[in-house]
């Protein structure tokens, strides 16, 4: 059936315009607030979820599993809704709850400034100054919290259909207009949208049961599902965990087949003080991404004391049983290290993008990185970020000496974090690159192709009766000519693949 | 302000709360009252007002930021600490505006709410 789904800002009339058109359609009408009731009452910490965007607080790994949780029981209830009806869902980023959904009309309802302000003046007592300010701040916190659950900018308008704003019509009358858009062709359900909805409805149960087994509770899982089969990955460091995922999967209903691996591959971040913010973080990002794969950290301690500690990655909370809301009084959290050089934050930011492995700490030198270093593990990349910074000048030297010790230990490739772009990412650099190979590849083409029969008869000299002189002249000239044609056109498709993402 | 004269009222319609909430909170020295019926929690607190309140958003007879305006018309210098299973960021902001001094989601450990209601001692006026 039909998905009509409404974005609104904070005290829009969107409420009263989604009311009025799922009248008009016949459709079931299902705000964001009754779902969010809905998962809360399900066992999903949402509340917790608002108020550390609220308090920008960092995302740590069991919020971030929370927020998978969330999104798959919103998705698991309005695609089930819709099997069954058309909805008119309206909330908050409601035209981003259901990705890669076809069909789908998504529209924005916006207010008038102005009108907003005298709404939430009326509506929560407030004088006018506190109304703006509830307002802006309202705001603020819903952009970080669509940029933190769907890492989309709630404003773009590229993401919606439609953008109705109550200044210049009323409910009544958008809703009359957009039941004649919600008849157009394109909104309408198609068999493969409908195939989309049921491998949705399929995923995000597969994901809620794993989220509600007491042994995968805490794992971060990835999941597709397509016509009943279900593909899961999960990170290399909860093998243990994932072990339970076969039997879970087995239960719910509509599984026929599944594959649950591990995370295509690892990439290790080797250094003594990290980033979160650095250019190359984004980059190791970038390319976990593109790879699938988790990034384990290894952190070089300076002092000497050896230790095998390896500690847990994720700040994680105590998962007493909820009782009334209140927790198990139990002994203070661990605090986090006044200084870890900045672990604990890269950790998050890799746990928020989901693309957290475990993080160690090696001590005794570059000597003992080097054993600590899992031979276990199959790394496809490792990056040498920040090391040796009390070494001053001869910091470079000792990272360059570090990667090629490195590269001959282990056969994945090893690189300078400074590096990652220009090996694995597109960028201006490789624009160049590419422009200058594609037009030195075209005029090889075009020099090849406009003078064969010269091209031909000298280079076959050799084999048709030519001098000696004439046999080693082509003989020379095609030892030279291929490597250079082989490394320009080599170098136009090695930089095309990288800009289509496709290496 | 010593924590041994804070007055804490504790409001929230599951008796579960009270009686979790009571022994933890007093572990900061303060003397802690618990209320199931926000009426009664009200007219109380119109007879005998305390510090600080620490109330559920989402009761039946009264909401919490009901309470929130009640006891500020009342008593201006009273701290209210908003604790609620089904905070959004609207009501979190509503709340705030309102003058809630800060706001925690469910479920949470008592030394959440500890360190809140401590730092609500250090802002109350002696």
């Amino acid at each position: 059936m039909q998905i009509i789904c409404i974005s609104r800002g904070s005290y829009g009339f969107s409420s009263t315009l989604s009311e009025q058109l799922a009248e008009k359609l016949g459709y079931a009408c299902v705000s964001r607030e009754s779902l969010t009731d809905k998962a809360t009452d399900y066992g999903i910490p949402v509340g917790k979820i608002e108020i550390d965007i609220l308090k920008n607080k960092p995302i740590t790994e069991e919020r971030s599993i929370n927020i998978d949780l969330f999104k798959s029981f919103v998705t698991s209830e309005l695609c089930s809704m819709a099997q069954k009806k058309g909805v008119v869902y309206h909330g908050r980023a409601g035209h981003l709850v259901l990705p890669g959904l076809p069909n789908v009309l998504r529209v924005r309802a916006i207010d008038d400034p102005e009108n907003r302000i005298k709404t939430a003046m009326s509506k929560l007592n407030l004088d006018r100054k506190k109304a703006k300010q509830y307002i802006e701040q309202t705001d603020d916190d819903i952009r970080r919290w669509v940029r933190i659950l769907y890492k989309e900018d709630w404003e773009n308008p590229s993401l919606y259909d439609l953008t109705v704003n109550a200044y210049h019509m009323s409910a009544q009358s958008v809703s009359h207009f957009l039941l004649q858009v919600a008849k157009l062709p394109e909104f309408q359900p198609t068999p493969s949208s409908n195939q989309t909805i049921s491998d949705l409805i399929l995923a995000s149960k597969c994901r809620l049961a794993i989220g509600n087994h007491d042994q995968t509770r805490q794992a971060k899982v990835t999941l597709k599902a397509e016509k009943g089969h279900v593909s899961v990955s999960y990170l290399p460091r909860q093998a243990m965990e994932a072990k339970a995922i076969p039997q879970i999967l087995e239960s719910v209903p509509g599984v026929s087949s599944f594959v649950c691996t591990v995370a295509s591959t690892n990439i290790l971040l080797l250094g003594e003080t990290f980033d979160s913010k650095a250019e190359h973080m984004n980059h190791l990002i970038d390319i976990a991404e593109k790879w699938n794969a988790a990034v384990e950290i290894v952190q070089l301690s300076s002092d000497v004391q050896k230790e095998d500690e390896i500690q847990a990655s994720a700040p994680m909370d105590s998962t007493g049983e909820p009782d009334g809301g209140i927790l198990e009084e139990n002994e203070e959290a661990p605090k986090a290290l006044a200084s870890d050089q900045g672990l604990t934050e890269t950790m998050n930011r890799l746990i928020e993008v989901g693309r957290a492995g475990c993080s160690h700490t090696s001590h005794g030198g570059v000597g003992g990185l080097v054993k600590d270093i899992s031979k276990n593990v199959e790394y496809s990349l490792i990056v040498v970020g920040d090391m040796f910074s009390a070494k001053g000048v001869a910091k470079q030297r000792l990272k360059r000496d570090l990667v090629s010790m490195m590269t001959d230990k282990f056969s994945c490739p090893v690189l300078s974090a400074e590096d990652l772009k220009s090996r694995y990412l597109f960028g201006k650099k490789q624009m160049i690159g590419l422009v200058t190979s594609a037009f030195f590849s075209a005029m090889i083409y075009l020099v090849i192709f406009g003078f064969q029969k010269p091209i031909i008869k000298f280079v076959s000299a050799g084999q048709l009766g030519g001098t000696m002189s004439q046999k080693i002249a082509s003989a020379v000239v095609v030892a030279i000519c291929v490597p250079v044609i082989a490394l320009v056109i080599g170098g136009f498709y090695h930089n095309f693949l990288k800009m289509i993402r496709l290496e | 302000m010593d924590m041994k004269n804070i007055k804490i009222m504790v409001i929230d319609d599951e008796s579960i709360v009270g009686k979790r909430l009571k022994p933890a909170l007093e572990k900061t020295g303060a003397q802690v009252e618990t209320f199931e019926d926000p009426e009664s929690a009200l007219a109380h607190f119109y007879e005998n007002p305390t510090d600080i309140v620490v109330t559920d958003i989402r009761m039946d007879k009264i909401d919490g930021i009901e309470i929130l305006d009640r006891v500020l018309a009342k008593s201006g210098q009273t701290k209210v600490i908003i604790i609620t299973g089904y905070a959004t960021v609207e009501i979190a902001r509503e709340a705030l505006s309102k003058g809630a001094f800060d706001f925690i989601a469910k479920p949470f450990k008592p030394s959440d709410l500890r360190v809140i209601i401590e730092r609500a001692a250090q802002d109350l006026t002696p």
